[in-house]
């Protein structure tokens, strides 16, 4: 894995406190995440490169990771199916819809 | 003759009879009474699904709830044919009950058949006991009693025949599921019977009879008048749709288990399209009747009855110049079978809409000339619209002008300029191609809606749509619904119960607490939503839906007027009901509706709701003082009169118009919307060939505020529609021009420069626009989404790679998969569309 550099990651916090450090671009996949990052406004998530979400769990925030990363795959051309466990689809949807992505 | 037990009614046998007895029908002179609307113990009564039997009445008391019951028996006669008759007891303290209880609002026409309605009561072997009503209680014309078994007090209302008003009081008493025609003709088999009935019950009553005979005929008349009236062009579908009504009546039961015939022979005679029940057979009384002449014996008071009945009959049918003076059960059966196969002949019709816009009533015609001699052209009017018409012929002149070529290509009269750019497009428009988790995730649940426990803390926006994800796939069954119905929820929506039987239904809906319930959904559930099944659960009792505001019956139909009714009494802050496709669903209903929701009522939809006259319901509509949104698309009984009236009185808080199909308007109707409806944002007018240029330049002047309009196979020239977007096209977000053969470069270019607002566009079947004209309108409306240009051949990929739109979703080319990945604009998000839902609470 390439080193990642500081200005391009995002990281975002679950609910126990896990950390997942992801792509800035990946991130942004979600809008929600992207109206925090990029807003004029001085968020403190803009300012730290963090996020903290602490209604998402974190199982529920893996997989989000791992849709953002896929939708970029995804959008480059690489058309692959998604597999989603089924226990998590319910609270996975939600969070989607939260974040709006 | 079903009567079953003739005895003479007095305050003594009154107190004496505790038990329901047979009914016995006294004849008394129409009183002008007005009935109230039934109150909810009926419809419990009713829930059972038979008659219930009365409550032993109180001596004093010609009892209500008999009365009540009677009521719901009687068949819905439609306008005016419900009489019933007040039970009065004169000198009986609770005849002021009965009386205040029945209050018609407008009584003004003479009251129709005198008979009560004998309900099932008779059917059960139960008469009741009549109160001896008539002395000094002052009768108006056509006011008829029924006479109550002994103890059970009969109610009578005064029947306005050819009232539209007492179709609300007519339906009350015409519960019987058969609540859909409310022809006038029913009144004339209502009548009938009714003087049958009260004819056998007591001898003295026959005379009673004989001096409401001309009340009866005079109602008939009336009824008849309505009834021709309505009738139309529909003759034939409509007597069809009355007998099958009316067989419903009788066979409530059996049909609402939907295993009624067509055309019941020998129930009625319909003749020449008009309803008439020969002699004796009346709705829900036929029943009765039909069992009584089938077993003569049982009824020997029936003798006399039968023979002063057929007195009554036969000056009736004079008077009404029945040819039919066969009685049913006894006369020629070959006759009946005749008269069956003609009636159902007219189901299997097909109707053309050419015959119905040819056969229109000359009336019509001559409005319309008159309206086209009065006006000038709105284009010569001052305003913007003219002032827009006058530039865009111009400005075609001009370039026919300098081209120097005939106009016979429209396209080359308006230059565009339009040049392709293909580049800055194309690696945006693959982001939206990408599935979004979320939609992922419903699929996945979709597909293992099955293996869900429990919707506990999932908002109310995922379980709609995960409810209409499972009902488009056809996976909905009992298990999710259930699911749904967990706990207390706020808002249960479900937009295809076509699976749904009667006893999941009652099962499911049994437990569950509607107490926080504010939305209720339960389109096309036809099936499993008949009267009783409603009564059983969701309309138990009165109120039980307390916070109900939104509730959803599409296609319901086997709901009539009485469930309705108890449906709305069961839901008192209801503010936005769908009725659409409810076949049973007459204007009787829109009275009860009028009479209980009245001025909080915000949103009515009455799509395809055959069985309502336009002009039956109107006065039960102007009583809907902030009704919203009005769609009546679908209903051909719509006319510029009926238009006119209701905008003139509800106007001005009207925001949604849907009259699609409703092919008698014309642009008298649109000159009366424009006038009254300042605040109208949504308007629908597809199918309205009548309509010119004219209707839309009134809609420019008049209505400022249009933010949807949908225009489909309307004859409006490009110039025009130019116009109108050049007048009002900045307000404008949704805009349909599908199958607007005329529409043209001259739109296209109003569209590109006004209409910066629009969201979604829909020039399907608009065979006269190039690439050019299209591409211009997509890369300048920039707010645009959906743009849907189904049947356009003529569109290539020029303009599909080469406009500049990042946003928007071009469907309807080359049978694109693409619909999987629209995202349409959630119109239904809200439950109330206009209004914040928090602002009455």
């Amino acid at each position: 894995m390439t080193e990642m550099r500081k200005e391009d990651t995002v990281k975002l916090i679950s609910a126990e406190g896990f950390e997942f450090v992801i792509n800035k671009e990946a991130a942004m996949v979600s809008q929600t995440i992207r109206n925090m990052l990029t807003s004029p406004g001085s968020f403190a998530e803009a300012q730290h490169g963090e996020v903290t979400f602490p209604e998402i769990s974190t199982t529920i925030l893996e997989k989000i990771c791992q849709y953002f990363h896929w939708s970029l795959q995804y959008a480059s051309g690489k058309e692959t199916e998604f597999p989603i466990e089924p226990e998590l689809t319910l609270e996975l949807m939600m969070a989607a819809n939260y974040l709006h992505t | 003759m079903v009567v079953l037990r003739s005895r003479t009614v007095t305050p003594q046998t009154l107190a004496k009879d505790s038990t329901p007895c047979p009914s016995v029908i006294k004849q008394s002179p129409a009183v002008p009474l007005l009935v109230s609307p039934a109150t909810p113990p009926l419809s419990a009564s009713r829930r059972s699904g038979r008659l219930a039997s009365r409550s032993p009445p109180t001596d004093e008391t010609p009892l209500t709830t008999g009365t009540k019951r009677r009521r719901r028996r009687s068949t819905s006669a439609g306008v005016c044919s419900i009489a019933k008759n007040k039970a009065v007891d004169e000198g009986n303290p609770a005849a002021d009950v009965v009386k205040q209880e029945a209050e018609e609002p407008e009584a003004s026409l003479p009251v129709s058949p005198a008979t009560p309605f004998l309900s099932a009561h008779r059917r059960s072997g139960r008469l009741a006991s009549r109160s001896p009503s008539i002395d000094g209680t002052p009768h108006t014309a056509g006011r008829k009693r029924r006479s109550a078994s002994a103890g059970v007090s009969s109610e009578n209302e005064a029947v306005d025949e050819g009232n539209p008003s007492a179709e609300g009081v007519a339906s009350e008493g015409n519960v019987i599921a058969d609540g859909v025609k409310q022809e006038a003709g029913e009144e004339t088999p209502q009548t009938t019977g009714r003087k049958r009935r009260s004819a056998s019950a007591d001898v003295g009553s026959i005379e009673e009879n004989k001096s409401a005979v001309e009340e009866n005929q005079a109602a008939e008349r009336v009824a008849e008048r309505v009834k021709q009236e309505e009738q139309g062009n529909d003759g034939k579908g409509l007597s069809l749709e009355e007998n099958r009504s009316v067989k419903r009546t009788r066979r409530w039961t059996s049909e609402e288990k939907g295993k009624g015939k067509l055309g019941e022979v020998g129930a009625i005679d319909v003749r020449n399209g008009e309803l008439r029940v020969p002699g004796t057979l009346i709705i829900d009384e036929g029943r009765a009747e039909r069992e009584g002449r089938q077993n003569p014996s049982r009824q020997p008071s029936t003798v006399v009855t039968e023979k002063a009945s057929r007195e009554e009959e036969e000056r009736l049918k004079e008077r009404t110049k029945d040819a039919l003076s066969k009685k049913t059960g006894s006369g020629s059966r070959m006759d009946q079978f005749k008269d069956a196969a003609r009636k159902n002949a007219a189901r299997f019709a097909h109707f053309e809409a050419q015959e119905h816009l040819e056969a229109a009533p000359p009336g019509v015609e001559a409005a319309e000339q008159s309206t086209e001699g009065d006006d000038e052209k709105v284009e010569d009017w001052p305003g913007p619209f003219s002032t827009a018409m006058k530039i865009i012929r111009d400005r075609s002149n001009r370039m026919n002008l300098q081209s120097e070529k005939p106009t016979s290509d429209k396209a080359n009269s308006v230059a565009i300029n339009w040049t392709p750019r293909g580049d800055v497009g194309g690696c945006n428009r693959s982001r939206t191609l990408v599935p979004s988790l979320e939609q992922l995730c419903m699929e996945g649940l979709a597909k293992n809606a099955d293996a869900i426990t429990s919707l506990d803390c999932v908002p109310d926006v995922f379980r709609h749509r995960l409810s209409q994800l499972l009902c488009d796939s056809r996976k909905m069954n009992t298990h999710f619904l259930n699911l749904l119905a967990c706990g207390s929820p706020s808002e249960l929506r479900i937009r295809d119960c076509s699976w749904l039987t009667e006893e999941e239904f009652t099962d499911c809906v049994q437990g569950l607490d509607t107490s926080n319930l504010t939305v209720l959904q339960l389109d096309y559930s036809g099936r499993g939503i008949p009267d009783y099944v409603l009564h059983s659960t969701l309309a138990a009792s009165p109120g039980s839906m307390p916070v109900l505001n939104t509730l959803s019956l599409n296609g319901a139909y086997r709901l009539s007027d009485i469930g309705l009714r108890s449906l709305v009494s069961a839901a008192p802050s209801l503010r936005c009901l769908n009725l659409s496709q409810c076949s049973l669903v007459s204007a009787t209903s829109i009275s009860i509706l009028g009479e209980s929701l009245g001025s909080r009522l915000q949103e009515l939809y009455l799509n395809d709701c055959q069985s309502i006259d336009a002009m039956l319901m109107l006065p039960a509509l102007l009583k809907f003082e902030n009704l919203e949104v009005l769609s009546v698309g679908g209903i051909e009984t719509v006319s510029d009169d009926f238009i006119t009236c209701f905008v003139a009185v509800c106007g001005h808080a009207t925001k949604e118009l849907v009259l699609s199909d409703c092919v008698k308007l014309t642009d008298s109707s649109l000159k009366a919307i424009a006038t009254a409806c300042p605040r109208l944002h949504s308007l629908n007018l597809s199918n309205l060939r009548q309509l010119t240029d004219s209707a839309l330049g009134y809609l420019a002047n008049g209505c400022q505020e249009i933010q949807t309009l949908k225009l489909c196979r309307n004859n409006f020239s490009d110039e025009a529609i130019a116009a109108f977007i050049e007048a009002s096209g900045e307000s404008l977000k949704d805009l349909s021009l599908n199958n607007v053969k005329q529409v043209s470069h001259n739109t296209a270019l109003s569209v590109a420069r006004r209409a910066n607002n629009l969201q979604s566009l829909d020039l399907s079947w608009c065979r006269n626009l190039a690439d050019e004209a299209v591409g211009l309108i997509v890369d300048s409306c920039l707010s645009l989404k959906v743009l849907k240009i189904f049947g356009c051949d003529q569109l290539t990929d020029v303009l599909l790679s080469g406009h500049s739109n990042p946003v928007v979703e071009i469907i309807g080319m080359k049978m694109s998969p693409a619909l999987t990945n629209v995202r349409v604009i959630d119109a239904q998000a809200f439950a109330v569309h206009y209004s914040s839902v928090l602002s009455s609470m």
